[in-house]
């Protein structure tokens, strides 16, 4: 049986709106910078990570990434949907006290 | 190479593809022997990051290079270690994780290990290879 990568899927329901679903890692985190970069800086950005099931630091570098560009836009990367596990990588990190979690 | 100690298990050991393909089989691999071992919930989800950021430093300090993962059971902890063909320079600068950095580019990924980790060192093995070991406090068995 062939191993299984992880996979990340990424969906726009709304303007700059973006539902990530998966595993944000090394190897999907470029997949989920493309689409923030491809959002843009031009206003808020909300991300929703409800159906994210793992995120490491190549994840989280992909956030503060993007949170640095669009708070230097004046706008914000707002982050919905953290679960347990996040919020403890968040608090770790010391990134929650920097990232926009609603 | 440090031998095992009579009372050691040697849960896991098996060698990965030096690429980001492999990284959610190795972080599987990790945690389906650990919960064998009695780890769940938070200590499982912890156990799963570490090898996650271990596994891609092995990658990404030597990209198409083979890695090697082994989880060494003893009764008080397990150690995780992940070994590739690098030099200790290849190791990311220990550096203090505190609020002046929170917001860096990089360095992340050790500074999480050491947090969650009971302890870290690396170990310099036969033919260049390296290998890093983090050590995590076993659950205390549920009554």
């Amino acid at each position: 049986m062939n191993p299984q990568p992880s996979r990340l899927s990424l969906e726009s329901p709304s303007d700059r709106v973006l539902n990530a679903a998966g595993v944000i890692d090394a190897h999907t985190a470029e997949d989920l910078s493309g689409r923030l970069d491809e959002l843009g800086v031009d206003g808020n950005v909300h991300l929703d990570l409800s159906a994210v099931e793992f995120i490491d630091s190549s994840g989280l570098r992909a956030l503060v990434n993007a949170h640095q560009a669009l708070d230097g836009a004046g706008h914000q990367l707002r982050l919905s949907g953290i679960s347990a596990a996040v919020d403890r990588l968040l608090e770790i990190t010391g990134l929650r006290d920097h990232l926009h979690v609603v | 190479m440090s031998e095992a100690k009579s009372e050691t298990l040697v849960a896991l050991d098996r060698t990965f593809a030096g690429s980001s393909t492999s990284l959610n089989e190795a972080r599987r691999s990790v945690v389906d022997c650990l919960a064998a071992t009695g780890f769940s919930g938070e200590e499982l989800e912890t156990a799963e990051l570490v090898a996650s950021e271990l596994t891609t430093n092995a990658v990404q300090a030597s990209p198409a290079s083979p890695y090697r993962i082994r989880v060494m059971v003893e009764p008080e902890h397990v150690d995780l270690k992940v070994a590739n063909k690098a030099s200790p320079e290849a190791l990311p600068p220990k550096a203090e994780w505190g609020p002046a950095e929170v917001l860096a580019p990089r360095g992340r990924g050790l500074a999480i290990v050491e947090a969650l980790c009971a302890a870290v060192h690396h170990d310099a093995l036969a033919d260049g290879w390296l290998e890093v070991t983090a050590r995590l406090v076993r659950p205390a068995p549920s009554t």
